[in-house]
């Protein structure tokens, strides 16, 4: 697995095809350069457990053997081993907020973005979440500037920064 | 107390979508009653308790709008609680809608855009969040 | 797109693929009609101050990703819930784009989506066609055409 444990420091950097959760309330999952990735922060409110995955593509269903060793690369995967991974620390499912973001369409040098991986990553987070009846609680998706994102375990707050600004979502 | 729901379209892949998302909310669910028109959701009204219906406006025999005038100038039914969703985009017809005391989704919408007019119309408060895994089966990745 | 009902027509059409069914689309720069391939097709039509119909022919096989997605289910949907689908998904780029042809206070009627297993049979007034697209949508294509007649 390719995800890494959290450990004693506070600030908890979550890399690229990256997952961390945590149950301590000092702990905040940072992660940043949300482009066309994805960013999924779970959270379950009454066991105080929290998560958050730097997802890339779509899928993982053609790189079975990638997907495998490194799922957090992957929306389907990622999302998948997130939940799990938060189960061990004692949430549940239907008490977990979810809130995302990141999806934008990053077009470079005036390129169209014609591989759309952003909306890509989005759709199949949407259609992940519907097939197993799961909402998503708050969104910061689409345009096209990079995001930073972090998750304070202890409180469920999940920040946003980009182009500048920085808010609650 | 259960809430009673009654869903209104003529397409049983639209009624089928407006039912998982409201299992997906959580709310205490009762019977789910389902009409393909708006005549025979009268006849359901007619026989069965029902505290919110979700109602298209485009369908055979009966459109949602006459359904709705037949619901408001029916004193034992005037105060159901409406949510019309629907694809239809005229302004006029919206606001009419409105005015009947409907609530008001457009298609296309996400399961999100739902659950926040479903909520707000029973006076339920998103504090927490959804009831996933309550009876929707079939899918067991997360 | 230079035809803006057109362009109109490629947004409705994206948004409903996307938002009911999480399939991506998109526009085809090359719209050629499609052959002998198409699987299914529907018709909607509609009345108002602007009468005709919105059709959509689709090739490949994306009618049972497009139900299974729409319905949440992994398992394959069935003949009824494919046709069911396709007459939704028409039924809703209908209504979007509709207030782009009458503004958006024009009232029309839609009648329930005529779904076929094959091509669409010939329309009785053929010359009406407004605006044209094809779009790749899953792994298969949609072409939609919005006809007004008078």
């Amino acid at each position: 697995m390719s995800f890494v444990a959290a450990d004693q420091t506070r600030r908890q950097v979550v890399g690229v095809a990256e997952l961390k959760v945590s149950a301590r309330p000092g702990d905040l999952l940072v992660t940043y350069a949300l482009g066309s990735c994805l960013g999924v922060a779970v959270w379950d409110p009454t066991v105080k457990v929290g998560g958050l995955l730097h997802c890339m593509l779509p899928s993982g269903s053609e790189h079975e053997e990638l997907a495998s060793r490194q799922p957090a690369r992957f929306v389907d995967t990622g999302v998948v081993a997130l939940f799990q991974e938060a189960y061990r620390l004692g949430a549940r499912k239907e008490r977990m907020l979810v809130k995302v973001a990141g999806g934008a369409s990053v077009i470079q040098q005036g390129q169209a973005d014609s591989f759309q991986i952003g909306k890509r990553n989005i759709l199949a987070l949407r259609k992940l979440l519907w097939k197993n009846g799961v909402f998503i609680h708050r969104e910061d998706l689409g345009g096209h500037w990079p995001r930073t994102m972090s998750l304070d375990v202890g409180t469920g707050e999940v920040r946003i920064r980009c182009n500048g600004s920085e808010y609650v979502l | 107390m259960a809430l009673n729901v009654l869903v209104v379209d003529d397409s049983s892949v639209m009624r089928a979508m407006l039912i998982r998302t409201l299992r997906m909310t959580g709310l205490p669910l009762g019977e789910i009653h389902q009409a393909a028109h708006g005549a025979e959701a009268l006849q359901i009204l007619d026989r069965h308790w029902v505290d919110l219906a979700l109602v298209d406006i485009n369908m055979p025999v009966m459109n949602g709008e006459e359904f709705i005038d037949r619901v408001r100038d029916t004193p034992e039914l005037r105060d159901l609680a409406i949510i019309v969703v629907s694809t239809e985009s005229s302004q006029t017809r919206i606001s009419k809608i409105q005015r009947r005391g409907a609530r008001f989704v457009h298609k296309p919408f996400t399961p999100e855009m739902l659950r926040d007019q479903v909520m707000a119309m029973t006076g339920v408060s998103y504090a927490q969040p959804s009831g996933s895994g309550t009876g929707l089966g079939g899918h067991r990745d997360l | 797109m230079r035809n803006p009902l057109a362009a109109e027509l490629a947004s409705a059409a994206i948004a409903t693929f996307e938002q009911l069914a999480f399939l991506p689309a998109e526009v085809l720069e090359d719209p050629d009609e499609p052959d002998g391939q198409v699987t299914a097709s529907c018709r909607v039509r509609f009345r108002g101050p602007a009468s005709g119909a919105l059709e959509m022919e689709v090739a490949g096989d994306f009618l049972g990703e497009l139900a299974a997605n729409m319905l949440g289910l992994e398992g394959e949907p069935g003949e009824t819930e494919r046709r069911d689908a396709l007459g939704e998904i028409t039924n809703v780029i209908c209504g979007n784009v509709l207030p782009h042809l009458g503004g958006p206070t024009a009232v029309f009627d839609l009648s329930p989506p005529e779904v076929f297993p094959h091509p669409l049979p010939p329309c009785a007034r053929p010359d009406g066609r407004l605006a044209y697209l094809a779009l790749a949508v899953g792994g298969g294509r949609a072409a939609i055409r919005l006809r007004v007649y008078g």
